[in-house]
């Protein structure tokens, strides 16, 4: 025998024999379940931050963009007939021009600017004009202005020699009085609206407190003559926002087996907006427990088991994400019915499966089987819904929605058509009420 | 374990299912827990290592090839983990003290069986860069040139490695045999290295140096 190779052998002999294997010890494969349990989460949670980080981000974006775009006000027919009329009433009322100097030296002072900024207040000023002139027009009408020193001195012509953007589109002058046409009347019917506009037009008006008194006169008019539209500060085409907190218990079954099925809940915080009063679409994010109980020829896996379970029982805690859209189907004094439809997204945590087995057989299989922050089913399950709102108030409002969730893929990580179904009961909190209009 | 059972056991592995996880681990425990305990210094670090083996196998186990042997694929895991574990210490434990052992003669083994429990210590109480080549070559039958490549020395030291872990083992080995001694080495036994250091070698040791300023 080579030198060193009996030690070898002896030490080798010991080491190879199966007797000497140690024996398991639990409190290693608890370092180890630990050790799984914590490189894996690692990631998920940095996605999920990610994820979450980014859809606040969007829903910034989104939500900022739609509160401070700049708005078009655009006159209904109504305010646009209304002008006419004033319009006229103004013509008839004879106003003189004669004392222009001060206001057209403001006004060229004003357009004097370089190009550049003078386009850059040019909207301003032609809404000042618009306001002026509806003003004027209703002062002349009530016979408060007569020889006054008015804006209306300033001429189209001017305006377009200084080339400032401003365009009194349509004006005409008749015995040498400036008459404004109704097109270029452009106020809105709100009255916070009128009120700003009134402001920055006196900014540009000659100092005379005889005019600014007069102004205000006119201004309350204005308001009348437009008839008095409430306090409302939505107009028809500005979106109605709302939150919503939804509860309830829901019944979990698979391939509509809803006979089997097992009561889980849900909470879903959803925030809404609804446009021409009709439509809403909806987003917002739910926390759902959800047991059901599948026979094991529903239950899809790549595992092998000895002997088949008889069924098998699950518990999964889900994360939904609904996008819904919601039609009105009927209003009434503060009741309100929609139907609605759309999809969700399914980020499933955590999913808890138990096996069961017929007598004989039971622990001597898995008997149970645990999948954390593995699947997710993106915009994959049907949403179906009725809601039904009673107003308590301008702000809050009882929402009942029974639903159906339907997904139209395999859901979990055993793959089965996991169905929904149960009656949400919940708040909702009209947004718009608190927020001041422009 | 039947080849069937360990094919439900891999299959459940791959969709990482957490009780066929542990049934793995269960039924392989004691082979992989062998491996690492003749690698490591003791039985924590031992189990730290298997259960970063285990590790490697849970998330590389789609990679696992079923034509080939499971349990060969497992302690090749099993052994490349234990020399990463303590790789930064091979040339250290190697420079440290190559030099300062005494060689023994060669002498007769004792006749007297000395259990598991007691060669393992011995194996244990060797420095990591003498106890991986032993445990390379004597145990898993490796040439001294596939230890070369594997542990990034030459097949010369892995030859020294191997010829100076064989002398402390066999005089561990004969310690354990003297009258004085206990039946079991690693209980009764005061072990003490027969690697003459002196004072003067301690002090001038680089490592020594920050400790004795």
């Amino acid at each position: 025998m080579e030198k060193g190779e009996e030690i070898d052998k002896l030490f080798r002999k010991e080491f190879d024999d199966p007797v000497n294997m140690p024996a398991f010890r639990e409190a290693d494969w608890e370092a180890m379940e630990q050790m799984l349990g914590e490189r894996k989460k690692r990631p998920v949670i940095i996605y999920w931050l990610s994820a979450i980080g980014s859809a606040a981000a969007l829903i910034l974006v989104f939500f900022g963009w739609l509160f401070y775009k700049p708005e078009i006000i655009k006159p209904t027919k109504q305010e646009q007939v209304a002008a006419v009329i004033e319009s006229k009433r103004a013509s008839s009322g004879k106003i003189h021009y004669t004392d222009s100097a001060n206001t057209d030296n403001k006004i060229k002072e004003h357009t004097s600017k370089s190009d550049e900024s003078a386009r850059q207040e040019a909207n301003g000023v032609k809404q000042e004009v618009l306001i002026s002139a509806k003003s004027a027009g209703t002062l002349a009408r009530n016979g408060h202005v007569k020889n006054s020193k008015s804006f209306f001195t300033l001429s189209s012509e001017e305006l377009r020699r200084d080339n400032t953007g401003i365009e009194l589109n349509k004006t005409e002058e008749r015995d040498g009085d400036l008459l404004v046409s109704a097109n270029v009347l452009n106020i809105d019917a709100n009255d916070a609206a009128i009120s700003t506009s009134a402001i920055t037009t006196h900014s540009l008006l000659p100092t005379t407190p005889i005019f600014n008194a007069e102004l205000s006169e006119g201004i309350a008019n204005v308001r009348k003559s437009l008839g008095n539209k409430g306090n409302k500060a939505t107009s028809p085409n500005r979106p109605q926002y709302a939150i919503s907190v939804l509860a309830s218990p829901n019944v979990n079954g698979v391939n509509s087996a809803f006979q089997r099925g097992k009561i889980g809940g849900s909470i879903v915080g959803t925030f809404s907006a609804t446009f021409a009063q009709k439509w809403t679409i909806s987003t917002g994010i739910g926390y759902s427990i959800t047991p059901y109980l599948s026979s094991f020829s529903d239950y899809h896996t790549n595992y092998h088991f000895a002997t088949s379970p008889s069924s098998v029982y699950a518990n999964c805690r889900i994360l939904d994400v609904p996008l819904n859209v919601n039609y009105q189907i009927y209003a009434n004094k503060g009741n309100r019915i929609t139907l609605g439809t759309g999809l969700s997204s399914y980020f499933i945590l955590c999913e808890d499966y138990k096996f069961n087995y017929d007598n004989g057989y039971a622990g001597k299989g898995p008997n149970t089987f645990r999948v954390v922050n593995k699947n997710k089913n993106i915009l994959s399950i049907l949403n179906i819904d009725i809601t039904y709102t009673h107003q308590l108030n301008s702000k809050i409002g009882l929402t009942v929605q029974p639903y159906l969730k339907k997904p139209l893929v395999n859901v979990c990580e055993s793959q089965v058509r996991l169905q929904t179904t149960g009656v949400a009961v919940g708040l909702n909190w009209n947004i718009n009420s608190a927020i001041k209009p422009k | 374990m039947l080849e069937e059972e360990l094919h439900q056991l891999i299959n459940g592995c791959i969709n990482q299912d957490r009780v066929s996880q542990k049934m793995l681990y269960k039924a392989f425990y004691g082979f992989s827990m062998g491996i690492c305990l003749r690698y490591a210094n003791n039985r924590e670090e031992a189990a730290e290592v298997m259960n970063q083996g285990f590790y490697k196998v849970f998330t590389k186990i789609k990679t696992y090839d079923a034509a080939r042997p499971f349990k060969a694929w497992l302690g090749r895991i099993m052994m490349n983990v234990s020399i990463d574990y303590y790789r930064a210490n091979l040339k250290t434990a190697y420079n440290e003290d190559l030099d300062k052992a005494e060689y023994l003669t060669d002498g007769e083994l004792p006749d007297r069986k000395l259990n598991y429990e007691d060669l393992l210590a011995m194996v244990q109480k060797l420095p990591n860069a003498y106890r991986t080549v032993f445990n390379l070559f004597a145990i898993e039958g490796y040439s001294h040139e596939e230890i070369g490549e594997m542990l990034d020395i030459s097949s010369g030291t892995s030859k020294s490695n191997l010829h100076k872990a064989r002398q402390k083992l066999k005089q561990m080995v004969l310690e354990a045999d003297m009258p004085t001694g206990s039946a079991h080495y690693n209980k009764g036994m005061d072990f003490s290295s027969f690697v003459a250091i002196s004072r003067v070698d301690i002090y001038s040791g680089e490592f020594n140096k920050n400790i004795w300023r």
